[in-house]
């Protein structure tokens, strides 16, 4: 399998489920209340740049639930996540009792996962980055990523949106940009705040892939969408949602958190 | 003395010893070619169909009805201990395995100084005895050596991907059936160099109870395996299992529908045949039809004398379409006997057409499942028959026309001519 970058959703998973943080030097309280439209007009580059940085900060911690949805089953894992900057992160499985202890390391575009059972950690190969991430739709891809909405693509408002009702930007990757994705269409709230669903369109321009935002909420001092629902549209009877229950933002992460002892450790 | 028509036209064969003995090899090295070739293909799909049907699919095979479309891991059949009772009970079947199969990743489970890389394989939960069987996805492995207590057999492509060797461990982690993260060690007692392309490549096997442990599905399996005394019987068997109470949920299909690909390659063969057949045809026909049309033109004055002495027409179509007849007979005999002994002595001895090819690879590969070079030809006895009546009618339609040219001749015209 050859190893494809995965830019927009690779950003997508590291923001919403990672909490990814920006660079140390801008890492400024988001201000998430302030209406990002002037004279009934988005204002574009501030609605980019702040959809970009929703989930940003030099480090966080989380708890989140990640529910994996099959046509015949469904489950769901409790989780604690670590992040320092966009680099480091660290998942830990808490519930259930079953898998507690099982975790993923994510250090640069390096993935190990730490499997307590058999008391055993794993490296994921770059021939296994499509691969699914713990059964879910997210790729092991999705969460080493990196890639940037406002560098890697450029982007332009389409219009109105209906259904949800907002605004339609519309992303098409620069012609240098090797990913996934050619393009994707993305619709904010009319306040140019909240992310409300994205489509994902692959290099032969299909539908390949859904996000919904919702359930709107302030986590960690910032008004976020707390869910996230992952459909792939190649198989719609599946889906993954992200759900966060608290976030933490600029809290202290000590850096040994994000090494391989540390992950035999984390209990 | 009276001559009987058979003796006239066997004497008549004779006049031209040449030309009869050119029209006679061409008849013969035709049906030669057609019984050697086809014995020769059909022994090795013979061979190609018992490789397959043996440790691959066997002949008939069961499975959840959606298993085929989407090999998802939750998608078995349930109460396998007792629908595989019930099949054994069926006349004519020979063995019953059960086989599980999930996507899983692997992994060295030695220590070592970094974590080991993940590799993709497939996890295949079988009955060990049955597989341990000469044929089986075992092979012929010693005692020692078969999965079993959490010991696992590797294929060979990927042992050397992982690093393994005899003796070592493996960390293996997967969805079980319900979807949930699960893990295990197991040690590697086998690495197997199998025929099967997916479990030489991927292939992690391991027992039925180890496999259900694994995923969470006890007394579960994916797919039931069922041999009979006959492939070709299989679609019979077919009927009677899906007949059978306790597969009423499950999907119950013969070889022909899980190798398709094998059955388009059959029936190219018959298409084969039939050219092959076509070749015997128009050999014979060009043979017979060149022999008779000289011989009657020979022997038009000679046709005259008769007719003029008041020989019935008839007996002259009679003569010399009897006169082809026992040409091409004789020829396809001829062709017979050494088609015969050639496919004897192969079919003793064995033919290695990569040694024709140039081809150094011991084995070839298609549908997944690699074939030996090595042909032994299998003898049909419609290989010899379709010939001969092939050249039989031939003969009889190539000359009828001499034939019937023969006898409208004017006699005093003929004499003269």
């Amino acid at each position: 399998m050859i190893e494809r970058s995965l830019p927009m959703v690779g950003r997508l998973v590291i923001l919403a489920l990672l909490s990814a943080a920006g660079a140390a030097a801008d890492a400024p309280a988001v201000d998430s209340e302030t209406p990002l439209v002037k004279d009934g007009q988005l204002d574009l580059d501030a609605v980019v740049k702040h959809f970009e940085d929703l989930y940003r900060s030099d480090s966080s911690i989380s708890d989140a639930e990640l529910t994996v949805v099959r046509p015949r089953t469904e489950r769901s894992l409790r989780m604690k996540v670590w992040t320092s900057g966009k680099e480091k992160a660290l998942v830990l499985v808490e519930e259930p009792a079953r898998e507690k202890g099982t975790a993923t390391l994510k250090v640069d575009k390096n993935l190990w996962n730490y499997m307590p059972k058999i008391k055993k950690t794993v490296r994921i190969p770059p021939s296994m980055m499509l691969a699914p991430w713990m059964g879910s739709d997210f790729t092991n891809d999705d969460l080493v990523r990196e890639s940037s909405y406002e560098e890697d693509y450029t982007y332009a408002v389409d219009g109105r949106s209906e259904d949800p009702a907002g605004w339609q930007i519309r992303f098409d990757a620069k012609a240098d940009t090797v990913g996934l994705w050619k393009r994707l269409e993305v619709i904010m709230s009319e306040d140019g705040r909240i992310p409300l669903l994205a489509r994902f369109y692959d290099q032969k321009d299909r539908h390949a892939r859904t996000i919904h935002w919702d359930d709107v909420k302030i986590l960690g001092g910032r008004r976020l969408p707390a869910r996230m629902t992952l459909i792939p549209e190649d198989i719609p009877e599946n889906k993954t949602v992200m759900v966060y229950h608290a976030i933490d933002f600029d809290v202290d992460v000590p850096e040994d958190t994000f090494s391989l002892s540390r992950l035999e450790q984390v209990r | 003395m009276r001559l009987s028509t058979l003796q006239i036209a066997y004497r008549n064969l004779g006049r031209n010893k040449r030309r009869t003995l050119l029209a006679l090899s061409a008849i013969a090295l035709g049906q030669f070619t057609l019984v050697f070739v086809n014995a020769m293909m059909a022994g090795s799909f013979e061979t190609m169909i018992k490789t397959v049907t043996g440790p691959l699919i066997g002949h008939v095979q069961v499975h959840h009805r959606a298993w085929r479309e989407e090999r998802a891991v939750d998608l078995y059949i349930d109460n396998v201990a007792e629908s595989q009772r019930a099949i054994e009970a069926l006349p004519g079947v020979t063995a019953v395995s059960t086989r599980t199969y999930a996507p899983v990743l692997a992994a060295s489970g030695e220590t070592g100084n970094a974590p080991a890389d993940a590799e993709p394989a497939v996890v295949v939960g079988l009955n060990v005895a049955n597989e341990a069987r000469t044929g089986g996805l075992l092979g012929p492995l010693p005692e020692e050596n078969l999965p079993g207590a959490h010991g696992v057999a590797l294929g060979k492509a990927l042992a050397i991907r992982l690093g393994l060797e005899r003796g070592d461990q493996i960390a293996i982690i997967a969805q079980d059936a319900d979807g949930f993260p699960t893990s295990d060690l197991f040690e590697v007692r086998a690495v197997v160099d199998s025929t099967v392309d997916i479990v030489k490549t991927m292939g992690i096997l391991m027992s039925a109870a180890d496999a259900g442990e694994l995923l969470a599905m006890p007394d579960k399996a994916h797919e039931l395996i069922i041999q009979g005394e006959d492939y070709r019987e299989a679609d019979i068997l077919t009927a009677e299992v899906a007949a059978l109470p306790e597969l009423q949920a499950n999907e119950v299909i013969s070889w022909r529908e899980a190798m398709p690909e094998i059955v388009r390659m059959m029936d190219m063969k018959n298409w084969v045949d039939v050219i092959f057949l076509a070749i015997v045809f128009v050999a014979a026909a060009a043979g017979v039809a060149n022999t008779s049309l000289m011989s009657t033109f020979e022997r038009t004055k000679e046709f005259g004398m008769l007719l003029a002495m008041g020989t019935n027409p008839g007996r002259i179509v009679r003569m010399v379409l009897i006169e082809s007849v026992t040409l091409g007979l004789i020829g396809v005999m001829a062709g017979s006997i050494l088609g015969l002994t050639a496919v004897f002595i192969t079919s003793q001895t064995g033919l290695d057409y990569s040694a024709f090819s140039g081809i150094e690879a011991e084995d070839i590969s298609f549908a997944g499942v690699s074939f030996s070079y090595i042909i032994y030809p299998h003898l049909e006895a419609r290989h010899v028959t379709f010939g001969i009546v092939a050249v039989v009618i031939t003969s009889v339609l190539a000359s009828l026309w001499p034939a019937v040219l023969a006898a409208r001749l004017e006699p005093v015209e003929a004499m003269h001519s």
